[in-house]
């Protein structure tokens, strides 16, 4: 048997009848989404490694647990986790911080962008970097939608479930973003 | 094809969740109409950058997590 061939669902039930191996080839397969959407919704690498972490121990308790019941669907279910943490946080941060600078501005703002220009200097000219910066600036519902769809692979049902609005307007919020991109590529010269 | 698709249904087919038959007729419709196919090669344009953006987690994060789990396997015996 192939470990690296078989389902997430085989490989969650080898998981739990004793073989750890399988847990790490879940985490392995679909780290790199989970983490991307998590990176792209705080904006901030450090965090976005704890709320990764967390995901991904909050799912080994689930599974443990028997309580996951997502049958064929573990990364949407993985992705709705990371999502709710990553809210949770940035909720609980906007809440904690409160101390404003001379002028009266919320300084969260400046946090992030302390952040984020930190990340750019290593990587500023990469194009893909550049798409990820883009990806940052847009309207927070917009960023939420693209996230989920394009690194979540949940679908715009079960985004319009999890956020509570109805799925023409995920639609047309991911429409938005789209288009949005498209317009900040071309005022910055991005080729496509 | 007497249906009227949208932006929105143009948009689902590009995440593949239209269903046979209107993955057909929006198929046609790219075919058959300039302004529908400038709009299918757009947003797909922005789609494939966005399949380009992808990080990795830290090894150390996956350590950690691996950790847990042997933790939490030893908790159970």
């Amino acid at each position: 048997m192939n470990i690296q061939t078989i389902s997430d669902q085989e490989l969650i039930q080898l998981y739990l009848q004793g073989n750890e191996s399988c847990l790490e080839v879940l985490i392995k397969r679909h780290q790199r989404n989970i983490f991307t959407a998590i990176y792209l919704l705080v904006k901030n690498r450090s965090l976005a490694e704890d709320i990764f972490q967390e995901t991904f121990i909050k799912i080994i308790h689930t599974i443990r647990s028997d309580k996951y019941n997502e049958e064929g669907k573990f990364a949407p279910w993985a992705a709705r986790i990371a999502r709710n943490l990553a809210i949770d946080y940035l909720r609980k941060l906007k809440r904690d911080v409160t101390i404003t600078d001379s002028e009266g501005n919320d300084i969260f703002n400046f946090i992030t962008i302390a952040e984020e220009s930190n990340e750019d200097r290593m990587i500023r000219n990469q194009s893909e970097n550049m798409v990820r910066q883009m990806v940052k600036r847009l309207p927070e519902e917009q960023r939420e939608v693209l996230i989920m769809r394009q690194w979540g692979n949940m679908s715009f049902q079960e985004i319009a479930d999890a956020t509570g609005v109805s799925i023409n307007t995920a639609l047309g919020r991911m429409r938005y973003a789209l288009n949005n991109l498209r317009k900040m590529m071309d005022q910055q010269g991005v080729k496509i | 094809m007497s249906k009227i698709y949208t932006a929105n249904d143009l948009i689902r087919f590009i995440y593949q969740e239209t269903n046979t038959a209107d993955s057909a007729n929006i198929q046609q419709l790219i075919t058959e109409q300039p302004e529908c196919a400038e709009a299918f090669d757009s947003l797909s344009d922005i789609v494939s950058m966005l399949d380009e953006v992808s990080l990795n987690a830290s090894p150390t994060s996956i350590a950690i997590i691996m950790e847990q789990a042997h933790k939490s396997a030893a908790e159970c015996i």
